[in-house]
């Protein structure tokens, strides 16, 4: 298979998917609690009569056949237009992109760092494989990976925000204040990400390229460094990417315990204040980006990993 | 093929156990919670809801070990009764999971080709599905409550079960003694049942201990946001929600259920972890562990083999 049918192929495998979330977010509209025709006229300031209400229903198309109603419903949302929020009479498109950013920093600064934390941790590791030093990281992993990051999260804003007070309790979406929630997000990660890095690093110290830079006379550490981790990572790497699509999002629990001001947060309010047309937009776009950063990210691979085999 | 007879698997795992302090430390850790759940009416000092604003917020003391909270009430009966709902909701959601998987796996992996096929298409579909976004949505439908979200978890996490017993159904399908039995005029049925299950029976204890690890994670998680249990229920994740108003005076009144939610979690991780190296020594790739609640168990779609 050549790259490019893979790719082809890739991309039609997220049609189905797509398809799928488009369903589940149109369905949202139909299963409001209130009559949309009726919310809309009321949000519009005018008497709620039952012509009203059946005049703004033929405006909004709602008397038409389901059928219909979907493929107006997805003209519009291809046209980005996802409707108006309930709540503050704007865009949902543009609220929305308006809080990505910060949950996208969020995301990007948990990947980074997790990966930051998993490496010492895991070349370390490997190299006092099977002593106490090993045992401990393991058991240190074992429990970050099993840490839900709702806990975490409420022990690091206790101890670093209010206890030692040296991050502000309400993390707003300021670049400064980011570590406690990207923190709180990456723990997690990097626990899993030093197991596999440390089980990849074993296994490439015994490769035979890392014998030969050892006979070329570079020492024990800069073999590990230089080649040893270039070649280990790669898998990592491939999980990070993975991962990062789910990052992306938005942390409910983070968002909501930081008051992190990204899309996560947004979504949980506005289910609270049963904002439907913001959980529909919400919906679309997040699974959207997450498909389509997946996608982005397997496509990456086949120019980054040459081993792997397009058969 | 030798097919290990359940006493012979029983012996061999619990001796292997035994032997494994972490995966005996983790069995015990689960066996205490399943059993404060079981006999919450009994153990429990207070009633979990009962509200008593006059002892608000007290430190802890013999009456009250735990001290109580914002409404004064009792901590420890709440995170007592809080281990019965969880675990009952862990449970169920256990049950669906199998109660789908098991049947999609041994449909897929009998009959092969076409429904295999779709069978297989839909479970990776779901294995990718973000569950946060599912739930959401479920929630926007039908409102907040834990049904909906135990719904959702059994609507996405029955694919690995499947995955595992088609494999096994795969291997085991061609094998000499299964078709002796179906020449010998044994019913599908009794075969699948009979040599199927129990050849599979290893990789889905370890995968259901592992799981229900996952699903306690997440269950508290959704409480915790507020889509899950309501308020003014005895639940870990609706606890450490309240909680948060009174983090900088009662910091306590967080520590305990987050420390409920990390123990058990830990204690089904070491016991999962145990269990899989004393059942099947030689396949501890081919299980999923478990990740963080909220991290989407994504099956890599870049295995090479998954390119034909």
């Amino acid at each position: 298979m050549t790259k490019k049918r893979f790719i082809i192929n890739r991309i039609l495998q997220v049609i189905p998917m797509l398809f799928i979330i488009s369903i589940i977010a149109f369905t949202l509209s139909h299963f409001s609690t209130g009559d949309v025709a009726e919310i809309t006229l009321r949000n519009e300031g005018g008497q709620v009569t039952p012509e009203a209400v059946d005049a703004v229903r033929a405006e909004l198309g709602l008397d038409k056949p389901l059928v219909t109603q979907y493929f107006n419903w997805l003209g519009n949302v291809i046209k980005l237009d996802f409707g108006t929020s309930f709540r503050s009479n704007q865009p949902v498109w543009d609220e929305i992109v308006y809080r990505f950013p910060a949950t996208f920093m969020l995301a990007l600064c948990a990947a980074v760092l997790s990966i930051f934390l998993a490496i010492p941790m895991a070349m370390i590791s490997a190299k006092y494989k099977n002593t106490w030093i090993d045992h401990s990281f393991r058991v240190i992993s074992t429990g970050g990976a099993t840490m839900p990051d709702f806990f975490l999260g409420l022990l690091l804003l206790y101890l670093f925000a209010i206890h030692l007070d040296i991050f502000p309790v309400v993390a707003g979406n300021q670049l400064q204040h980011i570590f406690l929630p990207a923190f709180t997000l990456s723990l997690g990660y990097a626990a899993i990400y030093t197991r596999l890095l440390r089980t990849n690093i074993i296994e490439v110290m015994d490769a035979t390229y890392m014998k030969a830079a050892k006979i070329k006379g570079l020492s024990n550490n800069a073999v590990l460094i230089k080649h040893g981790l270039k070649n280990a990572i790669i898998p990592c790497i491939t999980l990070m990417g993975s991962n990062f699509g789910t990052l992306v999002t938005g942390s409910f629990a983070v968002e909501m315990i930081f008051s992190w001001n990204g899309i996560g947060k947004f979504a949980l309010e506005s289910i609270k204040a049963k904002d439907l047309p913001v959980i529909q937009g919400y919906i679309l776009f997040v699974a959207i980006s997450f498909v389509l950063i997946n996608l982005i990210i397997d496509i990456c691979y086949t120019y980054i990993d040459p081993k792997i085999k397009l058969k | 093929m030798k097919e290990h007879t359940d006493t012979n698997l029983l012996k061999r795992t619990f001796s292997r156990l035994k032997n494994d302090k972490l995966a005996l430390t983790g069995g015990i850790i689960v066996l205490l919670f399943i059993l404060a759940g079981a006999f919450a009416t009994y153990i429990a000092p207070h009633d979990p809801t009962a509200v008593n604003i006059e002892n608000r917020l007290l430190p802890s003391s013999w009456e009250y070990p735990l001290g109580t909270d914002q409404l004064g009430r009792d901590v420890l009966s709440r995170i007592i009764y809080g281990t019965q709902v969880t675990l009952r909701n862990a449970f169920l959601v256990l049950a669906g999971i199998l109660i789908i998987g098991v049947p999609m796996g041994m449909i897929a992996g009998y009959t092969g080709g076409r429904i295999d096929n779709f069978i297989m298409r839909v479970a990776d579909i779901v294995l990718t599905f973000p569950s946060g976004i599912l739930a959401l949505a479920v929630v926007g439908m039908m409102g907040p409550g834990m049904l909906n979200i135990m719904l959702v978890l059994v609507s996405l996490w029955w694919a690995p079960f499947a995955r595992v017993i088609r494999g096994a159904v795969l291997k085991i399908k061609e094998k000499d003694f299964v078709m002796a039995a179906e020449a010998a005029g044994t019913s599908k049925f009794q075969i699948i049942v009979k040599h199927i299950l129990l050849n599979a029976a290893s990789p889905i204890i370890v995968l259901a201990t592992l799981n229900v690890a996952s699903i306690i994670m997440h269950i508290a998680g959704f409480s915790f946001i507020g889509l899950g249990t309501q308020p003014p229920a005895a639940d870990w994740g609706v606890m450490l929600n309240d909680s948060r108003e009174f983090i900088a005076t009662d910091p306590a009144l967080m520590l305990w259920p987050g420390l409920a939610i990390m123990i058990v979690i830990f204690g089904l991780n070491m016991l999962g972890e145990g269990l899989n190296e004393a059942l099947s020594p030689h396949t501890q790739k081919g299980i999923q562990r478990i990740k963080p609640w909220s991290v989407q168990r994504k099956v890599s779609t870049l295995k090479e083999d998954t390119y034909e």
